[in-house]
């Protein structure tokens, strides 16, 4: 939650009253999440997410490593998260400890790790070339340009989706030799990913009685505590992380995670829906 | 051919003699340190952390100060010779930064911090040995501190791991369990209240799961609370035993 | 109460760390014998004391891990029951091995049987802690008889518990401890009403078996020392080959004492880690070690379900029994010593159900399985991954990493997922990876080579300088229903001189596919058009293929045309090659071309044409004849597919008709025509077709097997031949079909090759019986035909600039090998997707057929089935020959290559009756198996009633449905 100038207390006593009779500032029903537009770059691997006023985008990039030790058949994934300055005020230069905005981009930066690579959303033993000594290694860097509330979910979108349009080189191995094509000789080949995992945030307020999905900044900054699911289609949790705030009962926290499971399923559709006309934009390069 | 480990064998039993629903052997011990204005020591299994407040103070970073009530800072570190290989520790290791931000917001709403404005109320946490369940220990550890610190808390923030293998749950897992890639919740709870203050899930868990999960470490919470509130009342016993005499 | 156990340990990595765990000990476990009074009762509990001669008091036994492991099968009779399982006993027999320890499961969780573990480990009085220089061993065992003591103490005695125990050593010790204690031998042989028990016990030594005796192969030789071994003449070197039917014999075609021979390598340890493919270095074995070719079909399935390799390995050398002597000769036998160069390509294949253990929900983490290609040549792969239980029933591809000498499998990791076993589009992609058909999708840089205008590419004026205008002749095209990429059309009109004039006009696709840009490339990668059922892997894109070089009708197109004046017997007068634009009238299938043929009132200019090609084709056919051509059958069918081409309805056996005959003569011309021009402009460099004559070896047990039915087959010429063949009529008209499909099968393959390579004496096609032959008439789907092309409009003077690339040698034959390669493949293919179609036709079907035999060997034989022209191959012996416990009724007569049983002969061309089914791709099969079971004659003992067969699969099915299948382990 950053705070750089909290709003005023007749702002938070407006949005709670409001709540209570079930209304958003932004006539959104509680369990509603805001218009979102994934724009996929001419670049395979950039993808560009709008969550309201929210945008974040992400951009994937690959290159060929050494193995670690103790994993000679995987291949890596690494996360990197930009909060530029010019998102908010309350985004200042270099990170730090403790409160405050630095404290967002790591708990960011985590839930995201943990959402695509904790959860092997993306199959990493595919991208072994020889195993223990060259492997793909994927970089996704995610960079907020406008903060409007629920980054999280935002940079979440934007990440799976840049991972899932992202095409890498195809490489052919004979023997004990290994030849990597450029993407003109041969079609580059998409990323497996075994599942779509989706982040949805909810907010709580009234002494954890309300909750609401994708707050934005004002519901952000007024709120009492709030609890992030990582979700995908098929009902897996990937990811569950409520870090401090106002308690809440245990049967509230099942019940926010069908809400999830529920909202998880529509952004895959969002995401699955970009991604086609995406492809329909392509140069044609199928034939046979 | 892999020899499988089994989590919890067909007769009951875990790998350490545990049945599922079992927490391990837990020893406290407050006021362990000399200089801080609260300390403790927890033990659960094999897993030992030691917790120091120091607080309310006069803030060192002036740019933190808030204006009505307390700021609280934690700092969470382990120890490289904590696990069986060492650890190079990275000073600035996200996942140790991302858990001590979240007991941060833990603790925040259940400390009267608007009792002490101004002021800053430090909590550092130490894990000496890991086998399993680092986080909920130095939770728990923290809460010991700050009740033997006096400073005010509306209730004990009690915290227990569970774990979903092979269709059941089982409570408080060691290194061997986390490690055998089983879906991991940590669950810190408000006794009075039974009410959930902190959830986090590093593994994959399917949301039917997650019922049975969060209600074991509930109860798991409720245990520990029981083997918190001992200690504090054994030692504040001594303390009055001292004061009397 | 909480113990410590700490021990140190290696990591996979190679550290050392300390691991210290804790160790509860619990009160509330309980001893599950029903009759005690202390503890509350449990479900499980052990109740009826068992009594025998040598213990007469009532008691249960306690076996030891050594008695586990090794007696599980008598333990596994039913005549043990309520046995007391210890904790200790069951981990270690974990660590041992898991299979074992899988069925002491299933034994435990059976509850008639009454097996009760417990928990001695975590309770209070039988835990016992490792003294120091004690070996783990030693722990174990006093654990064992701490556990034993405390029953006895705690049970008052009634009823007993009894170790059971082969060390003798622990059953002193026992004694001391007063612990009743006897070895297996003893207490089976004395339990009363089962003295065939003891026959079970299988002899072992006390002492324990080191799990250190592990196989392992012997080592490679360097680079150097191989270097210097070829040198000196004590090795040399060959590319290695796995025999289809058996994986373990191996044979190089190698250059011997200046001698190219086939050399044989058999055996796992003779193979010494080389895979199929590989450029190996050998050693000959000497002549007194020679062996006979085995002649059996062995596959890796068979031997499948032993989970420890030292079991494995017993199993296969049972299966070959290598006899040195009878009837056929020794073959030159050698020895792998080193890999000269690894040729390891990533495979596709499934993963063996029975290595993956069953693992907690969600996550596993990396365990070891094992993988089958699909390739039968490739041995089973071991490959880590966490992703097993998702891989199960799918087609992945696995990549090879390396073989060490101590593991019997070559290791490697996973690459990526193709679909589910079964699915269509995912085995049609593992036949096109298998056979190293490059199916994707052409890149940008190729495609950026078609001509810009697209669709809408038009015969402009300005391509007609230095072709010939055709557009008014009355061509057309003769193809079957369906065929888009239209190659070759035909002409035929009078001439004022009473001569005809008869045009072949071939696509012109070197036009459009200039010489060594990026579509070339990629062409010359394909080599040609793959052909599957349902699919077609194209050499050019289709905008040129199917639209702009196909001589589709009604349109302008540029050709290559070859034009002919011949006088009415079909004697050539003289002949014209030239670049030209036609404009084909009509596009007839063979079937529509027909009709006009045997209409006799049409008489407009296509059908006239039509018509007299027809009659000059009859007269071209009959003069190949007398030169000896060859008619041969292939029993070849085509799928009729459902509307949607998806699933195969019925299959019918392709025809020929005399419309197909008169392209094909035409075609023949053409090609033979321009292989004399090109040769005859670049005798050095022009990319021409042989096709050696078969060796007389070929044909001998064929020429045997005939001669039985009274029939000679002259193989001395072509002529000779296809007059036998002619000749070789018996009262089942199908014989003669066989026979020319056996001949077939005795052929050599027709290759590509560089004229200057290869002596003018050698240009002969036997198949054709003509001298001189090429590729000239199909250029959209071989590039072959595309070269010709090249070479040709340099030879008549249209192209007058070429690159040195085409009329250089080296190259030229460096291309024809990869175009026979490509084209062998392209074939394999074909023939892998038929056998997938057909597979998927039988496959909920049981039907019973006649068949006839073409293949006999020692444990079975091959039929044919006419009406679905597909071979299966029949076992001797019923079980599939998995279990050679029952000995098949055949005996096998290698001198007359015959199986008999009884007054029953299995000979070649014996006519017999079948019934086919097809067996699904179980958890470890590669494909699903089309099973052929012989009917008639009845040979009791393998032969089998159409409708028992159908009662069993139905009541398969219905157990599998209700879930009642539980699988037993099952030995050797």
């Amino acid at each position: 939650m950053s705070k750089d100038v909290p709003p005023s207390i007749n702002e938070k006593a407006f949005l709670l009253s409001a709540l209570i009779s079930r209304q958003r500032l932004d006539s959104r029903s509680p369990h509603d999440i805001r218009t979102t537009r994934i724009l996929l770059g001419p670049q395979p691997g950039h993808a560009e997410v709008r969550l309201g006023k929210t945008r974040v985008t992400a951009n994937v990039s690959c290159e060929i490593v050494r193995p670690r030790a103790n994993a000679p058949t995987e291949g890596a994934l690494l996360f990197t998260t930009d909060f530029s300055p010019m998102a908010s005020p309350a985004f200042g230069d270099g990170p730090g400890g403790g409160g405050g905005s630095g404290g967002d981009e790591i708990l960011i930066a985590r839930v995201l790790e943990r959402a695509l690579r904790g959860s092997r959303a993306v199959d990493t033993e595919g991208l072994c070339i020889v195993a223990g000594e060259k492997v793909w290694q994927i970089k996704v860097d995610v960079r907020v340009i406008d903060h409007e509330g629920n980054i999280v979910d935002c940079a979440c979108i934007a990440a799976v989706a840049a991972l899932m349009h992202f095409k890498r080189p195809d490489v052919t191995v004979l023997g004990e030799d290994v030849t990597i094509h450029s993407t003109s000789e041969r079609n580059p080949i998409p990323l497996t990913l075994h599942h779509v995992p989706i982040c949805v945030t909810f907010a709580f307020f009234n002494q954890g009685m309300l909750q609401v999905v994708d707050p934005n900044l004002l519901e952000e900054q007024c709120a009492e505590g709030d609890m992030t699911f990582v979700v995908n289609r098929h009902g897996d949790v990937c990811t569950l992380s409520k870090a401090g705030g106002v308690a809440v009962e245990a049967g509230q926290v099942i019940h926010c995670a069908r809400i999830a499971a529920a909202k998880a399923e529509e952004v895959t559709d969002m995401i699955k829906a970009a991604l086609e006309k995406a492809a329909v934009k392509e140069p044609k390069v199928a034939i046979v | 051919m892999a020899a499988r480990l089994e989590i919890v064998s067909p007769e009951g039993l875990r790998v350490d003699g545990r049945r599922p629903a079992e927490v391990r052997r837990v020893l406290t011990r407050t006021g362990v340190l000399s200089q801080a204005d609260g300390s403790a020591y927890i033990e659960q299994g094999n897993t030992k952390c030691l917790a120091a407040v120091y607080g309310p103070r006069e803030p060192v970073k002036r740019a933190g100060v808030l204006h009505d009530r307390a700021t609280i800072n934690v700092e969470y570190n382990v120890s490289s010779f904590s696990s069986g290989e060492r650890r190079a520790k990275l000073r600035r290791d996200r996942k140790l930064l991302e858990i001590g931000l979240m007991i941060k917001q833990t603790f925040e709403t259940v400390v009267a911090t608007t009792s002490f404005p101004r002021s800053e109320i430090d909590i550092y946490l130490q894990i000496l040995q890991t086998d399993g369940g680092a986080v909920h220990t130095a939770i728990n550890a923290a809460t010991l501190a700050l009740i033997d610190a006096g400073i005010p808390m509306t209730d004990y923030v009690c915290a227990c791991s569970a774990g979903f293998v092979n269709d059941q749950a089982i409570l408080d897992l060691n290194f061997l369990e986390e490690s055998a890639d089983v879906p991991t919740l940590t669950v810190a709870l408000l006794p009075k209240s039974g009410k959930i203050s902190m959830l986090g899930l590093e593994s994959r868990l399917h949301i039917d799961k997650l019922e049975p999960v969060i209600a074991l470490a509930s109860d798991g919470c409720m245990q520990m609370k029981d083997t918190l509130d001992e200690a504090i009342r054994i030692s504040t016993r001594n303390l009055a035993k001292t004061v009397l005499h | 109460m909480l113990k410590n156990k700490a021990f140190v340990r290696k990591t996979k990595r190679g550290t050392v760390i300390k691991v210290v765990k804790e160790h509860y000990l619990r009160d509330d476990i309980y001893c599950e014998v029903a009759t005690c009074t202390k503890c509350p009762s449990s479900l499980n509990a052990v109740t009826t004391p068992s009594t025998t001669k040598l213990v007469p008091s009532p008691h249960h036994i306690v076996p030891d891990t050594n008695v586990l492991y090794h007696q599980i099968d008598v333990l596994e009779h039913a005549a043990f029951t309520d046995v007391i399982i210890l904790q200790t006993v069951l981990q270690e027999l974990k660590h041992r091995s898991n299979a074992v320890y899988a069925r002491a499961r299933t034994m435990i969780s059976d509850p008639k049987r009454r097996f009760i573990v417990f928990c001695n480990e975590h309770h209070r009085d039988t835990y016992v802690e490792r003294r120091a220089d004690e070996s783990p061993n030693d722990r174990n065992d006093r654990a064992i008889r701490t556990a034993v003591a405390w029953y006895n103490m705690h049970l008052d005695g009634k009823p007993q518990a009894v170790l059971i125990t082969d060390d003798a050593d622990n059953r002193r010790k026992a004694e001391v401890d007063k612990i009743p204690a006897y070895s297996t031998q003893q207490y089976v042989a004395s339990m009363q009403g089962h003295p065939d028990l003891v026959d079970m016990i299988a002899a072992v030594e006390d002492s324990n078996i080191a799990a250190e005796e592990r196989f392992a192969y012997p080592e490679h030789l360097s680079n150097s020392q191989i270097a210097a071994g070829i040198r000196s003449g004590a090795f040399f070197q060959g590319k290695l080959s796995i025999s289809q039917n058996n994986y373990l014999e191996g044979s190089v075609f190698a250059q011997v004492d200046k001698e190219e021979r086939t050399v044989m390598i058999i055996g796992r340890k003779d193979l010494n880690r080389g895979i199929h493919g590989d450029i190996v270095a050998l050693q000959m074995l000497p002549e007194s070690q020679w062996k006979r070719p085995v002649g059996v079909i062995l596959e890796e399935e068979q031997i499948e379900g032993q989970k420890d390799e030292d079991e494995e390995e017993k199993a296969e050398e049972s299966k070959m029994d290598v006899e040195n002597g009878a009837a056929n000769e020794t073959v030159p036998t050698a020895k792998i010593v080193g890999i000269i160069k690894r040729n390891w390509r990533p495979f596709c294949g499934t993963i063996e159900k029975a290595s993956v253990s069953s693992a907690a929900s969600g996550l596993t983490s990396q365990q070891s399985v094992f993988f089958w290609a699909m390739d039968k040549k490739i041995p089973k792969i071991r490959i880590r991954t966490r992703q097993a239980e998702n891989l199960v029933g799918r087609r992945i591809i696995v990549a090879i990493d390396g073989w060490v000498r101590n593991s019997l499998f070559p290791s490697g990791h996973f690459v990526r997922t193709l679909g589910e076993v079964g699915d269509r589009a995912t085995e049609t992609e593992v036949v096109l990876l298998e056979h190293d058909v490059p199916f994707a999708p052409f890149s940008s840089s190729v495609l950026s080579f078609l001509p810009a205008e697209g669709e809408d590419w038009i015969v402009q004026p300005e391509h007609l300088a230095g072709r010939i205008d055709f557009r008014h002749l009355d061509v057309c095209s003769i193809d079957p229903p369906g065929c888009t990429d239209i190659d070759d059309a035909l002409h035929c009109r009078q001439l004022p001189n009473g001569n005809l004039e008869v045009g072949v006009h071939i696509a012109d696709v070197s036009h459009f596919v200039k010489p060594e840009n990026a579509m070339d490339m990629e062409a010359r990668r394909r080599g040609t058009t793959v052909y599957l059922v349902n699919k077609r892997i194209d050499m050019l894109p289709s905008l040129l293929g199917t639209n702009l070089c196909s001589l589709r009708s009604n349109v302008d197109r540029l050709a290559f045309s070859c034009i002919w004046e011949m006088k009415p017997d079909a004697t050539v007068v003289n002949v014209k090659y030239t670049k030209s634009v036609i404009r084909s009238k009509a596009s007839l299938t063979y079937d529509e071309a027909q009709m006009r043929l045997d209409d006799s009132k049409l008489n407009d200019p296509v059908t006239q044409g039509i018509k007299a090609l027809n009659q000059l084709a009859k007269k071209l056919r009959a003069n190949r004849m007398e030169a000896g051509a060859l008619t041969l059958a292939s029993p070849e069918v085509r799928f009729k597919l459902e509307e949607d081409q998806q699933d195969p309805v019925d299959v019918e056996l392709k025809e020929l008709k005399d419309t197909n005959a008169l392209v094909e003569e035409f075609m023949l011309l053409a090609n033979i025509w321009v292989a004399k021009k090109v040769y005859e402009a670049f005798p050095e460099s022009s990319m021409l077709r042989r096709h050696p004559k078969p060796p007389a070896a070929n044909f001998e047990s064929l020429q045997k097997a005939v001669g039985e039915l009274g029939i000679t087959l002259d193989v001395t010429t072509s002529r000779a031949l296809a007059d036998s063949l002619n000749n070789a009529t018996t009262t089942d008209p199908y014989i003669n079909k066989l026979i020319r499909i056996l001949t077939t099968r005795c052929m050599m393959q027709a290759v590509y090759f560089c004229s200057g390579t290869v002596p003018e004496s050698d240009f002969w096609h036997y198949g054709l019986a003509t001298n001189i032959y090429t590729h000239f008439t199909s250029p959209i789907r071989r590039y072959s035909d595309l070269v010709v092309h090249r070479l040709l409009s340099v030879a008549i003077g249209y192209e007058k600039a070429y690159t040195s690339d085409l009329v250089s040698k080296e190259k030229l034959s460096e291309l024809s090998d990869v175009l026979n390669y490509r084209h062998r493949m392209a074939q394999q293919a074909s023939r892998s997707s038929v056998e997938l179609f057909t597979n998927m036709f039988f496959k909920e079907k049981l039907l019973q057929e006649d068949a006839y035999v073409i293949r006999v060997l020692k444990n079975g034989f091959s039929v044919l089935i006419p009406r679905y022209g597909i071979e299966g191959y029949v076992y001797a012996s019923l079980n599939d020959s998995k279990d050679s416990s029952e000995p098949s009724p055949f005996v096998y007569d290698g001198e007359k290559n015959r199986l008999i049983a009884g007054t029953v002969e299995i000979k070649l061309f014996a006519k017999c009756s079948v019934c086919v089914f097809v067996e699904e791709a179980g958890g470890a099969a590669r494909r699903s198996k089309l099973v052929v079971r012989l009917c008639e004659p009845w040979v009791p003992g393998v032969s089998v009633r159409l409708d028992d067969i159908r009662v069993a699969r139905e009541q398969d099915q219905l157990e599998e449905k209700s879930g009642k299948v539980v699988k037993k382990a099952k030995r050797v």
